[in-house]
């Protein structure tokens, strides 16, 4: 069991300055993630999962604890060290999308892969989100669905190790928010990657494989699901 | 081509307008550097080279007789390469038609070229065979008057006509700017020329046996100058030395050294401007898109791009900038050089012009301009480096709303429209986009008084010194001084109104070890032509004891009303004298003494007399006085006071066209300012604007209160544009006075409104090429966009 587990957290904390007060955005979590497991974290809207993720991801560090990642504590990483790690092993999916408005549907992709080492095939990756026919189309004629989806397949064919989406179906409406959980779950499911889902939306957690729930910064549950459904059959 | 590269063409593309106003400004300040830098270098090297090739003199002396011995004596010093004595004397020729004027003729050896002072031939050759009546005319002597070899020039020598048949039309470095005085300061080719003869023939005719009244000399390199001067001078005090030249204070070199001189400042000065534009420009156009792009930012830094890689990459938009407006730009401007090194060819008729490509000039100034933008572009992208990729993923915090100083104030602001109020407001929230708008309007306004000034300046300088100063129609030289009755003759030529005789002197003044020369000027009691002001510009009476001294004159030396100076005439063997000073005088060219006509007599010792006199003639009747002027016994030339004006006016066209030019220049540097802080403007506001839009405003209504922001700023700077243009005028027209004659910093209340009218007028066209910006406001996009 041991060798597969892909993230542990010790004690992690972060707290943030404002001014004369310190806020704790994030008070000692401990737990782990093993490889290929689809982790939804839920909490409302300053419960600490977006300071989580961006910690796990390497784009923020963390106040105190200890981050293993395959083995190897990445707390200690400077910022060159987080740089080479966001760019091999994680692949983000934001909710807002953030694709360049000047670049085109794959070659939004290929900002991502022109910087990997083992990129996969952006043709491929394009076509199994479902937008071999739109590659060439500028974000501004796309749909958000469609941005979703470049967003997840920019993500996915720099061939990480997880993938770690936040509020990825936040800004989209119900059917097409179920077309993107289903699409990133497939990944999970058919290429082995690791899924970190970030929400504050209940019946995502019906997908997962585990849920952490969390609530002012705290860890307040963490729970098996042994028998995740499918995307199809969420309903909110 | 990789994807941020993509990226960052496809931006420059969106905001080419931003992209094209930067770069042009970049580009007009590399083609002035370029342009000035090039021809800068090109005119030093040829005059070297043409100095060097030609022989032009170290050093010169004039004495009342030099003979062949001392000539011999000085070729045998230490440290001179080349001596030679000749014969340069002043005389009046029959230009045929009414026409009289003053040529120098010039003694060249019968044979052989001369060893210091070469000429060139543009035609003909030298001397040969045993004729004496030949001559070598000057280039722009010959063509103000269409002469040719075989032509020939009829000279007055001792009142008798001289015909000189032409051999050959040649130039020479001594003659670059062929002037007769340092008091005529125009070159008028047609008033003044340059006639070389055979040394025999000068013998013969102008006296001075087998001596000379000129010593022209050339030193070997790296000689203590001032010590062999000291002995020169000593032997040739005996022949009646009268002053020593060195090459910096030549006439013609002098001329020659302030035109390079002005390029070289040139080539520094508006450049500078120029880019400190452009780079302050590029760094509120960069910090506006970091700060749009912030999470763009974040992203790539999510994905693993570097922060040397994301910082690249919006340097790297500053560096197309530079280059895109360096390389057109300096290639221009090397073309433009080499035009304006013709163009020097031309009016200096330098026949060794060393026209080269520098190509290090493009090197020069596409280093220059990176530098430059480089600077901008880095202190703004910099911000890049502390984005962290979480932070960027948040929202910005918006610029909080503060009170500014003026809402304090209730009885102004209550009055104030709420348009007015936003728009004031503004400025004050982004209180660096302001200053930037505010100085490069400011820099704009300095640049067009620099550039406009001169038109004033030389307006107000030639009114001064042409129509002010001087109220006579005619200048008439004696060949000879003579008796003060003999010129009041003159009354008698007909159509003649007035006449004041005049004695002009050069002199030596000399206050402990300071000595200038200059020439002393005797006029009669309440004298009506010359018209003497004070620095204030207060009238001023010729005083019956002491000298009226020209301030320039007075600073020199470092003398006050009222001290007493050491006065020596240049003629034969005079003592110094001691002259009290009387009063300092405002002169704006040739700067000379003035005193009373009989106390100058006396103080040469000779009683009153004159050397020539000043006229008044009846309106209309100037050929024929010129010509009856000319027949009076003993007129050796007959200058006309206008004619210097007219010279001048000549010179006006070109410079007229090179402030066209400038002011051109001055409008797109304006234009791009304004036209960027507006793009930026509009882009911080996007969502306040369209907020507007959404509220019910026309699209009048929100261009008016960018409009309104800009016309404010614009009227904040008139103030400092002027004090900062006035003080780079005055620094400009320091650089620009020569010994011969002073600028002034003068601005006509008309030129001030040219200038407030060019800085709104660029702010309206800046207004108008943003419309599309304006009027392209998705309401509905825009608010809903995070980003706004």
């Amino acid at each position: 069991m041991e060798k597969n587990v892909l993230f542990r957290l010790e004690d992690v904390t972060k707290e943030y300055q404002m001014g004369e007060v310190s806020v704790k955005a994030l008070k000692p979590v401990t737990f782990e993630i093993s490889k290929g497991e689809l982790v939804v974290v839920l909490g409302p809207s300053g419960s600490g999962k977006s300071t989580l993720l961006n910690i796990m991801g390497g784009m923020d560090t963390a106040t105190g604890g200890r981050i293993y990642f395959d083995g190897t504590d990445i707390s200690a990483y400077n910022d060159r060290q987080l740089t080479v790690f966001r760019r091999s092993r994680i692949g983000f999916v934001f909710q807002f999308y953030n694709l360049m408005p000047s670049l085109t549907a794959k070659e939004n992709v290929e900002l991502a892969t022109e910087i990997s080492a083992n990129a996969l095939n952006i043709d491929e990756v394009l076509e199994q989100v479902g937008l071999k026919d739109r590659a060439n189309h500028f974000p501004a004629q796309m749909s958000g669905g469609e941005q979703q989806r470049v967003a997840i397949a920019r993500a996915v064919a720099k061939n990480p190790d997880v993938l770690m989406c936040d509020e990825p179906t936040g800004a989209l409406d119900y059917t097409t928010g179920i077309k993107v959980l289903a699409l990133l779950r497939h990944i999970n499911r058919t290429t082995g990657k690791t899924l970190l889902v970030i929400t504050h939306n209940q019946p995502i957690c019906e997908m997962a494989d585990r849920v952490i729930k969390m609530r002012s910064g705290n860890i307040v549950e963490i729970t098996e699901n042994k028998n995740p459904i499918d995307p199809s059959e969420i309903v909110w | 081509m990789s994807k941020l590269n993509k990226m960052l063409f496809r931006e420059i593309k969106n905001g080419k307008g931003q992209f094209i106003a930067a770069a042009a400004v970049i580009f007009i300040g590399i083609v002035i550097f370029s342009a000035s830098y090039m021809s800068y270098r090109n005119l030093t090297n040829t005059l070297h080279f043409y100095y060097e090739e030609y022989k032009f003199l170290d050093y010169y002396a004039e004495a009342q007789y030099i003979s062949p011995a001392a000539v011999k004596e000085v070729q045998a010093l230490d440290g001179v390469k080349k001596a030679m004595g000749r014969i340069s004397v002043d005389v009046g020729a029959d230009m045929g038609v009414d026409k009289r004027i003053t040529v120098r003729l010039v003694s060249l050896p019968d044979n052989k070229p001369p060893a210091v002072n070469d000429i060139f031939f543009v035609s003909g050759r030298y001397f040969s065979g045993k004729l004496q009546n030949v001559c070598l005319v000057m280039q722009k002597f010959a063509e103000a008057y269409n002469m040719e070899e075989g032509d020939s020039i009829k000279a007055i020598i001792n009142n008798q006509i001289h015909e000189f048949k032409v051999d050959g039309i040649v130039g020479s470095p001594e003659f670059i700017y062929a002037m007769k005085s340092a008091s005529n300061f125009t070159v008028s080719n047609d008033e003044f020329g340059i006639v070389y003869i055979k040394e025999s023939a000068a013998h013969s005719l102008l006296g001075y046996e087998n001596g000379y009244n000129q010593l022209h000399v050339i030193f070997e390199e790296g000689t203590d100058t001032k010590a062999v001067i000291g002995k020169i001078e000593n032997i040739l005090k005996p022949y009646g030395f009268k002053n020593g030249i060195e090459r910096k204070d030549q006439l013609s070199h002098t001329m020659i050294n302030a035109e390079i001189k002005q390029q070289e400042s040139m080539a520094y000065m508006f450049p500078v401007l120029f880019l400190t534009v452009a780079a302050m420009v590029i760094y509120f156009m960069q910090r506006r898109l970091i700060s749009n792009q912030r999470t763009l930012i974040g992203v790539m830094k999510a994905f693993g791009y570097t922060n040397g890689r994301i910082l690249w990459h919006y340097v790297q938009n500053s560096l197309l900038i530079s280059v895109v407006g360096a390389i057109p730009g300096s290639i221009l401007g090397i073309y433009l050089g080499i035009a304006m090194t013709s163009m020097y060819k031309d009016v200096f008729t330098i026949p060794v012009m060393q026209i080269r490509i520098y190509w290090d000039i493009l090197f020069i100034c596409i280093s220059l301009s990176m530098g430059f933008c480089l600077v901008a572009g880095y202190s703004a992208a910099k911000r890049v480096l502390g984005i962290q990729p979480a932070q960027a993923m948040r929202a910005k915090v918006p610029k909080a709303g503060k009170r500014i100083l003026m809402e304090r104030i209730p009885l102004i602001w209550n009055r104030i429209s709420f348009g007015w109020k936003m728009s004031i407001r503004n400025i004050f929230r982004s209180r660096q986009r302001s200053l930037f708008t505010l100085v490069g309007v400011v820099f704009t306004i300095m640049f067009f008084m620099v550039t406009l000034f001169f038109l004033d300046a030389f307006n107000h300088f030639l009114t001064k010194q042409f129509l002010e100063f001087q109220r006579h129609d005619y200048k008439v030289v004696f060949s000879k001084p003579s008796s003060y009755q003999d010129a009041l003759e003159l009354t008698h030529v007909e159509g003649i109104k007035k006449v004041e005789p005049i004695i002009e002197m050069p002199v030596e003044i000399k206050n402990g070890w300071r000595k200038e020369g200059t020439t002393m000027i005797g006029v009669v009691d309440h004298n009506s032509f010359y018209q003497f002001i004070d620095e204030h510009g207060n009238g001023v009476e010729t005083p019956e004891k002491g000298i009226l001294m020209a301030h320039n004159l007075v600073s020199e030396l470092g003398v006050r009303p009222g001290d007493t100076v050491k006065v020596k005439a240049y003629l034969g063997g005079m003592e110094e004298k001691e002259v009290k000073v009387a009063e300092a005088i405002k002169q704006y060219a040739g700067f000379n003494c003035y005193m009373n006509l009989k106390e100058m007599g006396q103080l040469l010792g000779e009683g009153k007399f004159a050397t020539g006199a000043l006229v008044k003639a009846e309106r209309g009747a100037d050929d024929d006085i010129i010509k009856a002027l000319f027949e009076m016994p003993g007129v050796e030339t007959v200058e006309g006071r206008l004619k210097g004006y007219q010279d001048f006016m000549q010179y006006m066209d070109l410079m007229y066209a090179f402030i066209g030019i400038m002011i051109v220049f001055g409008i797109i540097m304006g234009f791009a300012i304004i036209f960027n802080s507006t793009v930026i403007n509009i882009m911080e506001r996007r969502r306040e604007l369209a907020s507007l839009k959404v509220l019910g405003y026309t699209r009048r209504e929100i261009e008016n209160t960018v409009f309104r922001e800009n016309m404010l700023l614009g009227m904040l700077a008139l103030v400092p544009g002027v004090i900062v243009g006035r003080a780079a005028c005055e620094a400009f027209a320091k650089q620009m006075s020569v010994e011969l004659f002073t600028l002034e910093v003068i601005i006509y209340p008309k030129t001030y409104m040219i200038i407030f009218v060019c800085v709104f007028a660029f702010i309206i066209l800046a207004q108008w090429a943003n419309k599309k910006n304006m009027s392209g406001l998705d309401m509905v996009e825009v608010l809903k966009n995070r980003e706004g």
